[in-house]
């Protein structure tokens, strides 16, 4: 997710991961709770809030382009190696819920 | 992967990898550390480095965008590539790498890189904005979590431990040195003491050599 949107905005990498890795882990934890509960996901979201990154908006990514960026995120070879398979419209949902 | 902690061991992990004559992939920024090369390449990131001839190794000294775009001088040259790291991102470990333009659009990525050392200073992250000093933590926390989704449950929770006990001071004061090291040496799960500035570290280990070798 993070490549996908900091590679088509030119966006910083560390900023689109701290957004996009909430919702990621939220998505992922019924395919891998021990992971889940080894780093939750809640102080997570806390260190990005702290480090100052809350939405994708805030960079100026247009509302208008999460559908073509979760189907470039599911296209990607990182996303083939997701523990959970996910589709375009469940990775443009995840870009929703932090746009 | 060799790892030393204090840009004056860069010189002797230079000559551990075998490279006498480095290309330094850096931004301009860090022209103040006068490191000794063969070549340079200052724009960062790039989707078209080359590499010339009379290089044996590739040097990268900045953050993710910089040792990206020398991995990818690595990969197409299969030259050793040894990293300074001056942010937190963890680029340094992979083989892998994004392909980026200068003006930070992704047009591409790969492989095939060979990342053979890592020289660590803290001191070298202490002017990093706060924005870059969280965010590059934090994608070293997605790297953690990518450890634990393939089942290094040890090292990944010891890594996101480290962020999580350290970034909260390094945002709150970027010039505290003590947090830069340890967040810096928690992967590794070492400590190194605080020393003096590492630019005059550097100079002091260097003065009077040719290049890059050490006299040991």
């Amino acid at each position: 997710m993070a490549q996908a949107v900091g590679g088509a905005y030119g966006l910083p990498h560390g900023a689109m991961n701290a957004i996009c890795l909430p919702p990621a882990m939220r998505f992922n934890a019924p395919a891998v709770p021990d992971a889940m509960t080894a780093v939750p996901v809640e102080r997570v979201e806390e260190l990005a809030r702290l480090a100052g990154f809350r939405r994708l908006r805030d960079f100026g990514v247009p509302e208008a382009d999460l559908d073509d960026l979760g189907a470039r995120a599911a296209a990607r070879p990182g996303a083939q190696a997701n523990p959970r398979p996910v589709s375009a419209a469940e990775a443009a949902e995840l870009f929703r819920s932090v746009w | 992967m060799i790892v030393r902690w204090g840009l004056e061991e860069l010189p002797a992990v230079l000559e551990d990898v075998g490279t006498e004559r480095p290309l330094l992939v850096a931004g301009p920024r860090w022209d103040v550390l006068e490191i000794p090369a063969a070549a340079r390449w200052t724009e960062i990131p790039s989707d078209r480095i080359t590499v010339p001839p009379e290089v044996d190794g590739i040097l990268a000294v900045g953050g993710g965008s910089a040792i990206d775009t020398a991995k990818a001088a690595s990969a197409a040259s299969s030259l050793p590539l040894v990293s300074v790291p001056t942010t937190y991102s963890g680029a340094e470990w992979t083989a892998f790498f994004g392909v980026r333009t200068s003006d930070r659009r992704q047009v591409g990525g790969g492989g095939g890189a060979r990342p053979a050392g890592i020289v660590y200073d803290a001191e070298l992250t202490l002017d990093l904005p706060r924005a870059d000093s969280g965010g590059t933590a934090m994608n070293a926390l997605a790297h953690c979590v990518e450890a634990l989704y393939a089942g290094e449950l040890e090292v990944a929770r010891r890594g996101a431990a480290g962020i999580d006990r350290w970034l909260p001071r390094v945002l709150e004061d970027g010039r505290d040195l003590e947090a830069c090291w340890r967040r810096r040496a928690t992967p590794a799960g070492r400590s190194p003491s605080v020393g003096s500035s590492s630019r005059m570290r550097w100079r002091r280990r260097s003065a009077g050599r040719t290049g890059c070798r050490t006299a040991r």
